[in-house]
């Protein structure tokens, strides 16, 4: 059986897919999908952190908890405490969410603008493929610095 | 939080660093509120070829760097306009259809 992929693996897939030369409406749509992809990407990351990533674990009540502790407004004052500044991957990461996180909202509520030429949309899925690169890969002590400051976010400032 | 003048300033010398490899001529700077109402800066970096998307997120962080040197903390975006950048596009939506 093949291995089972992660919801934000999936969704750079599916944004990659709905790229297209003849509709400025899928384009918004590959742009949304692919900040929805880092989003998840985040928030599976923290959560993996507290309960590791065993099938019991991804029943618990808790662990949707805690993925669901991850919000769209506080993205940004989280990557703006300072351990998150000082970290060179971490802050990378943050960049890349926020830019796609504000990209994301044009694509989905600004009318009347052809805001994504095949070239343009494909490069923001770029960007949100080396922000899920970097979370994949950060280091464990980052991973929990990252979980902390995301979820814990009320008490980390 | 830094004004106009040296904003452009960091971000012009940032851009130089990193893309004039791909023939950078110049920025657009714009410093708009964000969807949730906090001020972002906007930069669009005017190439004569299209760089990697690793150029583009360097030379956000080295903005970003900068400005958290000065104690400013706005979240900076950089995007790339080129020659060519809407080529491809052969859409028959209307561009006022909402």
């Amino acid at each position: 059986m093949p291995k089972s992929k992660h919801m934000d693996e999936r969704l750079i897939e599916i944004a990659k897919e709905t790229v297209s030369e003849k509709s400025w409406t899928a384009n918004r749509r590959a742009v949304s999908t692919a900040y929805y992809a880092v989003f998840h990407a985040l928030a599976r990351t923290c959560t993996e952190e507290l309960f590791g990533r065993s099938k019991d674990a991804k029943n618990l009540k808790e662990h949707d908890m805690v993925y669901r502790q991850l919000d769209h407004t506080s993205l940004k004052s989280a990557f703006n405490n300072t351990p998150m500044q000082e970290n060179e991957t971490i802050k990378r990461i943050g960049l890349l969410a926020k830019e796609l996180q504000n990209e994301r909202h044009k694509a989905d509520y600004m009318p009347r603008r052809k805001l994504y030429p095949k070239k343009e949309c494909e490069e923001w899925i770029s960007k949100a493929d080396e922000a899920r690169d970097l979370i994949n890969n950060l280091s464990p002590p980052d991973k929990k610095t990252l979980a902390i400051y995301l979820i814990f976010k009320n008490r980390a400032s | 939080m830094l004004k106009r003048n040296e904003v452009e300033e960091i971000v012009t010398s940032v851009l130089h660093e990193h893309l004039d490899g791909n023939g950078f001529s110049g920025s657009d700077i714009l410093i708009e509120d964000d969807f949730d109402g906090e001020q972002m800066v906007f930069v669009t970096a005017h190439l004569e070829k299209q760089a990697d998307v690793k150029s583009l997120v360097d030379s956000m962080v080295g903005i970003r760097n900068k400005f958290l040197n000065a104690e400013d903390d706005r979240f900076i975006s950089v995007r790339q306009k080129y020659p060519g950048i809407n080529d491809g596009m052969m859409s028959d939506e209307d561009e006022d259809d909402a």
